[in-house]
């Protein structure tokens, strides 16, 4: 094993001999990831079942089932997200609950996932904004995993995103409040632009996430320069991003023309 | 360097031939199609080989088509959320294809089938609700009791102000209580022969709630008119401290979930004292002693693997009051004490693939002093049960479940009564009484859920029960069905029959009749129930006959001579839209009986004939959520003079309840209620029936218990 060239030549053959098995961990994840963030940028629901079915696939395979089981609740909260804009809740409630088991046993698995707690806190939000009357038993829960996933990793751009959306819907009084919610997305988006990958399995979703909800909160305040500015910077991140390029900058248009 | 490029390029052709070889392996091709029951195709479902990657997801027609490379027996996996897990075994060879055909079966056997009851509300959270712990707690007038929130249900009869439910034209001891399974003998606080003040449970104990005002079926017995089945709470989901102060109550709960959520525990407490309440809202009766109770819980469920759950339910309550007798001829106040202890370990266990087995263990006593006048005795019961069932259900369209049932009641009855009933005189004539009694029932039954190919659901079944004293069996067949019209609109029907032994004590040589056997109800009902998305719509009609009822006799004490009948219509309406919520229900009730000392078909005291309620509840800006509720009913029944068996009535009640309740959080981690009630808003006094001297030339009316009267407090959860 003295000779370098047979050791790169040792590793390429171990490469192609798990490409020849069909998988490699680390490219399969990618490739999920990959898949899902196309799904979302098209809103398409057969891509987004499809992005969902590939991680089922992967945790029933064992592949770093806490992981594949974080990513298939997060394609089930987008299925969640695409069916209450088609205000379809029986679909919106089932694929909820499909979501909420999922984020449960990546818990369950790993324990110390700060993200996995955020998701999860952000579906029971939306498991009582389906049924309002769940509130008083799920909404502390949903505050106690909030704090559990900050307490893991209070700099998580991801975390501090969900922190914001639910403090986008959680009222004032609760500790929310639209101010709060700015404030948490404000350093989401600083958390996003230092943040490095270092392992690319992880979750990479929601830089343009978080430009595009400070945008639409400074549309609301009707701060428009600041909210093009965001989605600006959103649409810069990803330029093929749909809810920004589809559905905010055109209202923000309205917005701006009806103000002249 | 050069070295270096062409070992990498050595390699990577290496690896494109590796892989190519893979890619051009002859595949197994495997299509086929995923549907429901109904034989519905399901789009979206995921169909793969196990431990891989290599599977596809179902068009909109639920068909799916793909390729693997493994060879030899390869397990095929297939889901669908809401559905249970679909596998089966495939043999690959390579160049060859497959179809297959995949029916996905609903999620969880445990899961309660899709048969609409007749004349039954389910509370259970997750499905098809009416009435959960949030609406027992939110409907206004009900005191956070259960059992008051049940007496908004249609079939109920509003027969005085406590909590005792009379269904359908019969008497309160005709509707049996369990709690995970277990017989609940005396489930009221405060009892009175009508039943008593208040639910023995907190409705934040209970996890779901099923009520049958009629047609129940044969899993339950020892009751003529109707079931309430409650179910204790499972593993909380995180740790709770609750504190609750009211104007007239304490109470204290905690709960811990432990072992990764596989065990976990709840306690608690509550302590009541009306002295306040009664004293600030200037009560009509006048109390020696105020009603006062304490109680206390302790709930362990353990699930030592994924399909098993072994729950141990432990609780005792105990009361007392002192409260004067309303009575023309004589002054007495009436003391009562009583304690309830009931002990139940109940397990659940998922034995084979299809068999759900339940067992439950259960011991219950209870104690009661009771005196006023001449009046003064101690009764003592002893209740131990047991009841194992197995549930078979080899897909959403059958499910046979049978079961057997052991109980052993002993009842001890000591002191002095009247010879005339409910009269306390202190001079009247009065005799001694020690004896007691042990009556053993055994029971079994067996019945099946059908959902047959034209849609319909049938449920029928048999229950065979023995009574010891009487040396009696009887065996009860009952069938109950839905048709379904629509997706939402389904007619629903049942019939049955049902047999209740009387108390031990009637059995007795000297107050009782030794040869007294078991009383009889039959039940018809036909209805018609609309549901869809928040709104609920019920109809139903009903004819009960009864026979062998317990008849007063001079010579013998009892025979089983008694008999009658009670017919009526119920309607039940719910509807939800934005922050209001709304239900009303009303029933007409017709009914007779020669039961008991009616010597002749007549009213009983119960035959209220027209009952209603209506309840609107509003969500409000600012966390703030009010409700407001009114009933009426008919006068009941009273017996103006000899003879006139229950001729006149009473002036109709009513009632109008609002409450306002505040959820804050004061320190960010905390869920705080603040509720504050008004009860009888219109401060209507209420009469329940006239109490006659001996010669009926005077009288005095049983009154309600408060004009209008206020109700506050707050509980906070940490």
């Amino acid at each position: 094993m003295k000779n370098p060239s047979s050791v790169l030549i040792l590793l390429l053959m171990a490469f192609g001999s798990i490409l020849y098995a069909g998988e490699s961990p680390d490219s399969l994840f990618i490739a999920g990831k990959t898949h899902l963030a196309g799904a979302v940028n098209s809103w398409d629901i057969t891509e987004l079942m499809a992005a969902r079915s590939y991680f089922e696939r992967l945790a029933d395979a064992g592949k770093m089932e806490w992981l594949s089981r974080y990513y298939t609740g997060l394609a089930s909260n987008r299925i969640v997200q695409y069916y209450l804009g088609q205000n379809d809740k029986k679909q919106a409630r089932r694929f909820v609950d499909d979501a909420i088991g999922q984020l449960e046993r990546s818990i369950e698995l790993k324990d110390s996932f700060a993200e996995s707690y955020a998701l999860l806190s952000n579906l029971l939000g939306t498991k009582i904004g389906l049924k309002p009357i769940l509130g008083m038993r799920l909404g502390a829960k949903s505050g106690v995993l909030m704090s559990k996933a900050m307490q893991l990793d209070p700099n998580n751009p991801r975390v501090l995103l969900i922190s914001g959306q639910n403090a986008f819907y959680t009222p004032k009084m609760f500790g929310g409040g639209k101010n709060k919610s700015m404030e948490k997305l404000t350093r989401a988006v600083a958390c996003f632009d230092t943040a490095t990958v270092q392992n690319p399995v992880l979750p990479e979703w929601g830089h343009e996430e978080a430009h595009a909800w400070l945008g639409r909160l400074y549309a609301e305040q009707e701060n428009f320069p600041e909210a093009e500015a965001h989605y600006l910077k959103a649409l810069e991140i990803n330029p093929g991003y749909g809810w920004v390029k589809f559905m905010l900058f055109p209202e923000l248009r309205k917005k701006q023309e009806s103000e002249k | 360097m050069n070295r270096y490029i062409h070992c990498t390029i050595a390699a990577l052709f290496i690896t494109v031939y590796a892989y190519g070889f893979a890619q051009n392996k002859p595949g197994f091709h495997i299509s086929g199609s995923v549907m429901d029951t109904k034989g519905r195709p399901l789009a979206y479902a995921n169909v793969f080989i196990a431990q891989t990657l290599q599977g596809s997801m179902t068009k909109e027609s639920g068909e799916f088509s793909f390729v693997c490379t493994g060879t030899g027996d390869l397990t095929l996996i297939c889901t669908y959320i809401g559905y249970r897990k679909h596998t089966r075994t495939l043999k690959s060879r390579p160049g060859s294809s497959i179809s297959v055909t995949i029916v996905m079966d609903t999620q969880d056997i445990t899961a309660k089938p899709v048969t609409v009851y007749a004349s039954s509300f389910s509370a259970a959270d997750e499905k098809g609700v009416t009435l959960t712990s949030m609406d027992v707690v939110r409907t206004p007038g009900t005191a956070a009791d259960l059992f008051w929130a049940v007496k908004t249900l249609p079939g109920m009869q509003q027969v005085d102000e406590g909590a005792g439910l009379f269904v359908r034209g019969g008497d309160v001891s005709e509707t049996a209580v369990f709690l995970d399974g277990a017989l609940i003998i005396h489930p009221y606080k405060y009892e009175s022969p009508t039943g008593g003040y208040f639910g023995t449970f907190n409705p934040f104990l209970l996890k779901g709630t099923y009520f049958s005002s009629g047609g129940f079926s044969a899993r339950y017995g020892h009751a003529l008119s109707g079931v309430l089945s409650m179910e204790s709470r499972d593993i909380p989901g995180r740790k709770t401290i609750g504190i609750g102060i009211g104007l007239a109550a304490e109470s204290a709960a905690l709960e811990i979930p432990a072992k990764n959520g596989k065990l976990g525990f709840s306690f608690s407490g509550n302590i009541s004292n009306t002295k306040m309440l009664f004293e600030l809202n200037r009560c009509t009766k006048t109390f020696s002693r105020y009603p006062a109770s304490f109680d206390v819980n302790f709930n362990t469920v353990y699930k030592p693997g994924p399909n098993t759950k072994i729950k141990l339910f432990m609780f005792r309550q105990d009361d007392k009051i002192g409260v004067e007798v309303d009575d023309p001829d004589y002054s007495t106040q009436f003391y009562g004490n009583g304690s309830n202890q009931l002990f139940n370990l109940q397990a659940v266990t998922l034995a084979a693939k299809h068999i759900l087995i339940k067992a439950n263990a259960a011991v219950s006593t209870y104690a009661n002093d009771s005196r006023a006048g001449v009046l003064d005795i101690t009764t003592k019961d002893k209740l131990l049960q047991a009841r194992a069932s197995a549930e078979y259900q080899p897909n959403a369209d059958f499910c046979l479940r049978i079961g057997a049932e052991l109980l052993g009641m002993r009842t001890d009855i000591a002191g002095m009564v009247p010879l005339t009933r409910e009269d306390y005189d202190p001079a009247a004539p009065c005799m001694k009484i020690d004896t007691d009694y042990a009556s053993d029932r055994t029971a079994g039954f067996i019945e099946t859920e059908y959902l047959t190919p034209f849609g319909f659901s049938l449920v029928p079944g048999l229950r065979i029960e023995h009574e010891s004293i009487s040396g009696q069996t009887s065996a009860d067949p009952r069938i109950s069905a839905a048709f379904p019209l629509s997706g939402s609109l389904s007619v629903t029907a049942a019939w049955g029959v049902y047999h209740q032994p009387p108390r031990p004590e009637y059995f007795d040589p000297y107050i009782g009749n030794p040869g007294l056997g078991l009383q009889k109800s039959s039940h018809i009902i036909g209805g018609l129930a609309y549901t869809r998305d928040e709104t609920i719509f019920r109809i139903e009609c009903y004819y009960k006959k009864y026979s062998s009822l317990l008849l007063e006799d001079p010579s013998v004490n009892y025979t089983n001579d008694g008999h009658g009948y009670a017919s009526g219509i119920d309607l039940f309406a719910k509807h939800r839209m934005g922050r209001f919520s709304a239900w009303a229900s009303y029933s007409y009730l017709h009914t007779r009986r020669k039961w008991m000392d009616l010597r002749e078909l007549a009213s009983p005291y119960f035959d209220i004939t027209h009952n209603a309620t209506g309840v609107i509840t509003v969500d409000l800006p600012r966390n703030l959520s009010a409700g407001c509720s009114f009933r009426y009913a008919s006068g009941k029944p009273y017996t103006p003079g000899p003879g006139m068996y229950n001729t006149e009535r009473v002036p109709p009640y009513a009632k109008a309840d609002i409450t306002l309740s505040w959820i804050h959080s004061f320190l960010g981690s905390d869920m705080t209620i603040v509720y504050a009630a008004v009860s009888n808003a219109l401060n209507r006094i209420n009469i329940f029936d006239y109490k006659y001297s001996a010669d009926f030339s005077r009288r005095a009316p049983v009154k309600s218990s408060f004009g209008r009267s206020f109700y506050f407090g707050f509980q906070v959860n940490i």
